[in-house]
């Protein structure tokens, strides 16, 4: 009976161990980038965070970098809103079963489609196409295209579940006083989802700045992003930077702390994001 | 006799409109006729250009490919054209509202020029007398005055499934795309052997280039290795954590912290997951870029995806089960085991391929821990460190990379280099479709199952 007794306890320990061992990842990895990019960091705050991006200048300016992932990010997070909250709404309220059962398996399909596929589509085609109505090439827009279709089952399967976890009662009292299915979705549904909306849209934002391989393959890998709202110019973000200049660096060396540095700023960023997401969850659940 | 039964219906639906309704709703369609020929003579044309080149199958495929994706962007107005002449035949407000939007854009493109200025003009007057006419008889009729709430909800239901469809449509059109373009590289030749020189690829390029297109034999066991030993590593972990957060622990602190950094862990950037395995696993550790270093990075980055739908399915287990089990004189280890495992395998088999899916096509992580471009062949003697290996998806990135040294070339050696990474794609697409639809077919047998069918 005893020896039961310390199997079972011995077996509770090492699944509590299995358990906190994502703490322990998380906090490694916090730790390694902190490490490396401290350095870097503290020279942007000591010396001004700079404008232009140069190696072989040893100048390490971070601003184009924030700004053009920022920009990216935000247009694919809007291209994909403007279709997938419409989808989400579909699959909520007005789906029939069988059109359901198509939509959702594609959506399931397309969050996880290798990302480095869709890149070298993006390449091959949008690009193309880009190049053949406006005379821009890589660039801005072509990336939006790309991360919009990256984003966009993101926005629309978490927005759904945001429709769904409406209250029945408030559906089947609006409904019951006559309004139709629409008149309730946009009165009463939508805005007591806009906090999951609201959080969907930042997570796929989140998702778009994350971003490597299919934004390195149509972005046009400029040394330094420009800085201005063109959407036709070949341009950078931070995460096809370090996917790029991993290799030429040293340790210890002041660009390989600076490529360190970029990637504490993508975590901030995506951190601060994550925890936007949750805060406007768990706030709207505890209503 | 189906036809007639039809067009009397048509006919007393349009007897039952105001004759104003008829007329404003009459003109804006001819304006969408208008818009959308536009888009038809796009494609027109087009198919013309393709038609009239030497080859229908090169380089003017994907202008044909890329054309049609315009042609479908410039119908697209004539769409929210035609749905506002069936709101102005039933004359509703919004209908007037919109024509006469549409009549000022048209206006305003005309005379910004970025439509020809004849074409501009005619639809921006087919518009403007759409609305015109239709809030005169608006005016005229006081009784008619509230919309139809049905009206808006056709609309809105034809507008909404629209944009479902474009989100299948989307998802077939890039595996199609992709795999009419691959599809010819795909062979057992392609696949199998260790190494095809590129003349493959058209005599055009022979020579110009010998790395990394080539058989993709090496590729795909790199891919194979490295993805069993990350799943190796992952699922011990995240079933334990799993079995941890459903079945042992109570709502507290702990639990809270725990969920907080598994959340966390998903939203990680991959490139950032690799990056800290390459400074400290691959320089740090000494381990180099090699099969350890990037299993290790991997299972972090998959890790959150197998405990999270192994928990859920885990949670799914109807609480009678463990009851039951209880009940029959068994511990908890021994419940766990025999009944909740058991009952949740499928869910959890489900939350292993989906992590299988995003590891097989992960790029970023693998290139910076286990391998990079540079590599082009499995090594002899496979060590689990030292030794970098070659990987699928780093296949296409170094596929895409040379496809910058035909630039001088002739068109004829992109199209082929570019049919040869996509054909690398195909493969890889396949793969991952296989896991991905072998999961989702799982998770539905589970899901029916507890709910007892």
């Amino acid at each position: 009976m005893k020896i039961k007794n310390v199997k079972e306890k011995i077996i509770e320990k090492i699944l509590l161990f299995c358990a906190v061992s994502s703490i322990g990842i998380v906090l490694f990895i916090t730790f390694a980038v902190v490490i490396e990019g401290f350095p870097a960091v503290a020279r942007w705050f000591a010396y001004g965070f700079g404008m232009t991006w140069m190696p072989t200048a040893e100048q390490f300016g971070i601003i184009p970098y924030i700004f053009s992932t920022l920009y990216v990010g935000v247009g694919a997070m809007i291209l994909s809103a403007i279709i997938g909250i419409p989808c989400a709404i579909y699959l909520a309220e007005f789906a029939n079963p069988k059109l359901r059962n198509m939509i959702k398996p594609s959506l399931e399909m397309l969050t996880g489609l290798p990302s480095v596929v869709l890149g070298l589509f993006g390449f091959v085609l949008i690009v193309t196409m880009i190049a053949r109505y406006t005379g821009g090439g890589p660039g801005v827009l072509a990336a939006w295209i790309i991360l919009g279709v990256m984003s966009l089952p993101h926005i629309a399967s978490i927005s759904e579940d945001a429709i769904r976890a409406v209250p029945h009662e408030l559906r089947e009292a609006s409904l019951a006083l006559g309004a139709t299915k629409w008149q309730t979705t946009v009165n009463v549904l939508l805005p007591v989802a806009k906090p999951g909306i609201l959080a969907a849209l930042l997570l796929a934002l989140g998702n778009a700045v994350g971003e490597t391989m299919a934004v390195i393959m149509v972005i046009g890998t400029r040394i330094t992003p420009p800085i201005s709202f063109d959407p036709l110019q070949s341009s950078n973000v931070m995460t096809s930077l370090i996917a790029q200049e991993y290799a030429e660096v040293v340790r210890g060396e002041l660009h390989w702390q600076s490529l360190f540095g970029v990637g504490f700023v993508l975590f901030v960023i995506v951190g601060v994001l994550n925890i936007l997401t949750r805060q406007i969850v768990s706030r709207s659940v505890s209503k | 006799m189906r036809i007639t039964k039809l067009w009397f219906k048509f006919y007393s639906y349009l007897r039952k409109r105001k004759k104003g309704n008829f007329v404003a709703s009459a003109l804006m369609s001819g304006s969408s006729i208008v818009s959308a020929s536009f888009g038809v003579m796009h494609l027109i044309n087009a198919l013309n250009l393709w038609f009239s080149s030497s080859s229908l199958w090169g380089p003017s495929f994907n202008i044909i490919m890329a054309d049609s994706l315009v042609a479908i962007i410039l119908i697209l107005p004539s769409f929210a054209m035609f749905l506002t002449a069936y709101l102005l035949m039933e004359a509703h407000s919004k209908g007037i509202l919109l024509s006469s939007f549409f009549a000022l854009a048209f206006f305003a493109l005309a005379l910004l020029g970025i439509m020809s200025f004849g074409s501009g003009l005619i639809m921006g007057v087919f518009s403007a007398l759409a609305a015109s006419t239709g809030f005169v008889t608006r005016l005229k009729n006081p009784t008619k005055r509230v919309d139809s709430p049905i009206v808006t909800e056709n609309l809105a239901k034809f507008s909404l499934r629209f944009s479902g469809i474009i989100c299948v449509g989307v998802l077939v059109f890039i595996v199609a795309y992709i795999g009419v373009r691959g599809v010819k590289y795909v062979s057992w030749d392609f696949i199998t052997s260790q190494w095809i020189s590129w003349r493959h690829a058209g005599n055009v390029v022979s020579g110009v280039i010998d790395a990394p297109l080539g058989g993709l034999f090496a590729y795909i066991v790199g891919s194979f290795l490295l993805c069993s030993l990350c799943e190796v590593i992952a699922i011990p972990l995240g079933l334990g954590a799993a079995i941890f957060l459903a079945e042992y622990a109570s709502e507290n602190i702990l639990t809270k912290t725990i969920r907080f950094f598994i959340e966390t862990l998903a939203g990680i950037p991959s490139i950032v997951i690799g990056l800290v395995g390459f400074a400290f696993l691959c320089t740090r550790l000494n381990m180099g870029r090699s099969l350890l270093a990037g299993a290790i990075s991997l299972a972090f980055m998959i890790l959150p995806w197998n405990i999270r739908v192994a928990e859920e399915s885990m949670k799914a287990v109807p609480n009678s089960y463990r009851e039951a089990s209880y009940g029959l004189g068994a511990t908890k280890w021994q419940t766990i085991r025999h009944m909740v495992l058991m009952s949740s395998m499928p869910g959890i088999l489900t939350g292993i391929l989906l992590g299988l899916g995003g590891a097989i096509g992960e790029t970023a992580v693998v290139m910076l821990t286990a391998g990079d471009t540079g590599v082009t062949q499995m090594p002899n003697n496979i060590a689990l460190t030292g030794t970098a290996i070659p990987t699928l998806p780093v296949w296409i990135y170094g596929a895409y990379q040379s496809l910058f040294s035909f630039q001088g070339e002739a068109g004829q050696g992109v199209w082929e280099g570019q049919n040869a990474s996509l054909g690398g794609s195909f493969v890889l697409l396949v793969v991952f479709l296989v896991i991905s639809i072998t999961s989702l077919i799982a998770r539905n047998h589970f899901l029916k199952r507890l709910s007892g069918k």
